[in-house]
């Protein structure tokens, strides 16, 4: 377009300005409109819209779990390593829900019995653990008890191995220092920086029984996958599954059967209902949609894994 | 990284075809004394690769002399751990979890790929032409 200032003979012709740079808030309301579900997301299958529902429901009558204390951490900090937000809060909730059933603090919703028992849990594992808070949270948990309600005097210790991994080393550091200011033993918290799991799998086959795993599901492009720094955090690649999609056979052999149980974050971008057809396809692992809550411009859900068989390689592992 | 940490890496290097356990090729060590937790070490021994465990002890014992740490001995029947007495717990309990390495290397016994490890953290990433 341009833009004719001048009727006189020989007008004098203008470009047009350039547009000027979008306010802040522009910005923000972009993001906003990314659409909180498309059609194509919605279950394919009645049975799994129903699952959904339930997830719905239960996040609302779950109880809200605490924060493991953060207050050493400063701003310069989450420069380094994802804040918890959202999805941090709705996955320490779902396994917070799943103790206070193992702990008999509150009934199981659905009536059925509780899915994790302490005396099962010997190893935990989370892979991309950031600040490390879900762990933390969970070995905070396993050393009350129940009896933390009861006002006893807290166990000095669970014996349970908590490992957790990243590949921000950053991130390694602030977990490591944020499980010391929640009093967690350092010789329960065991820490490395690698790729997902890849130096665990021989080593910990079949042995993990509580894997929890927020991974980076936000759709980005896929050359922004694979950093090692903060965009690690997010970055998810196509659909937000990429770094998901490669961690699943892992996470297949690692869970421990019988008794092993997994969490791990999607938003509906993830397609998640695929990603429960493939885990019970290839490897048997039923994932079941465990709470489901809407948060700002995404839908999360925790997915709650349980192995039905032993792990057996798939043909396409 | 402690020794308990150790036990579980593993080099995954491209064509690696035994990578574990790796050697240690220490710069920096530290000693960190910390009460003894029975029942822990009692629970871990099961989990854990004696022999490896024993070797690295080995590699690490050089560069300890200044905190006379204790020996270990080079074998133990970790099926039946009801048997081991209060001294070897805690002799176990301190390399295990006393001593540090803070800034040195693993090595692939195979390959030889450095792993290195930096304030405590080992970094395991492989480069992308190794995966």
């Amino acid at each position: 377009m341009q833009v004719r200032l001048s009727t006189y003979p020989g007008e004098l012709q203008l470009s047009p300005p350039p547009p000027p740079p979008l306010p802040p808030s522009l910005f923000f309301a972009m993001d906003f409109h990314h659409p909180v579900r498309t059609k194509d997301q919605d279950p394919s299958t009645q049975a799994y819209a129903e699952l959904n529902k339930k997830a719905e429901a239960r996040a609302k009558s779950c109880r809200s779990a605490s924060m493991p204390s953060l207050d050493h951490l400063h701003m310069k900090d989450y420069q380094n390593v994802y804040e918890p937000s959202d999805d941090t809060y709705l996955l320490i909730d779902a396994i917070g829900m799943d103790m206070d059933v193992m702990d008999k603090l509150v009934d199981s919703k659905d009536g059925e019995d509780a899915v994790i028992k302490r005396s099962h849990i010997n190893t935990t594992l989370e892979i991309g653990c950031g600040t490390g808070v879900p762990s933390i949270y969970l070995a905070m948990r396993l050393r009350e008890g129940g009896q933390l309600m009861a006002g006893e005097d807290l166990p000095s210790t669970n014996n349970v191995c908590h490992h957790v991994t990243d590949i921000n080393p950053e991130a390694i550091r602030i977990a490591t220092v944020t499980a010391e200011v929640n009093k967690i033993p350092q010789q329960e918290f065991i820490s490395h920086q690698c790729d997902l799991a890849t130096n665990l799998l021989e080593e910990y086959e079949n042995k993990i029984d509580i894997f929890i795993f927020n991974p980076p599901y936000v759709p980005t492009p896929d050359d922004e996958v694979g950093s090692n720094g903060i965009e690690a955090s997010w970055a998810g690649g196509i659909n937000g599954r990429v770094v998901l999609d490669r961690a699943i056979p892992q996470i297949a052999r690692l869970l421990s059967f019988p008794h092993g149980v997994g969490y791990v974050v999607a938003v509906d971008d993830n397609y998640p209902e695929e990603i429960a057809k493939v885990m019970m396809n290839r490897y048997g692992i039923q994932v079941v949609p465990w709470l489901r809550r809407r948060a700002r411009n995404e839908f999360l859900t925790i997915l709650r894994l349980t192995p039905t068989r032993k792990y057996e390689p798939a043909s396409i592992d | 990284m402690r020794l308990l940490t150790h036990n579980f890496l593993k080099s995954n290097v491209k064509g690696t075809e035994n990578g574990y356990p790796l050697n240690i090729e220490a710069t920096t060590l530290k000693y960190e004394e910390s009460p003894v937790n029975k029942p822990f070490i009692l629970n871990l021994l099961p989990k854990l690769n004696y022999a490896a465990f024993y070797s690295a002890v080995q590699q690490l014992s050089p560069h300890c002399t200044e905190y006379s740490l204790p020996e270990i001995p080079s074998d133990i029947d970790t099926s039946n751990v009801d048997v081991i007495d209060e001294e070897t717990i805690g002799k176990l309990h301190t390399w295990l979890l006393d001593v540090y390495l803070v800034e040195g290397f693993l090595v692939c016994p195979d390959t030889g790929r450095k792993f290195p490890v930096k304030d405590c953290i080992p970094n395991m990433i492989l480069h992308e032409d190794e995966i």
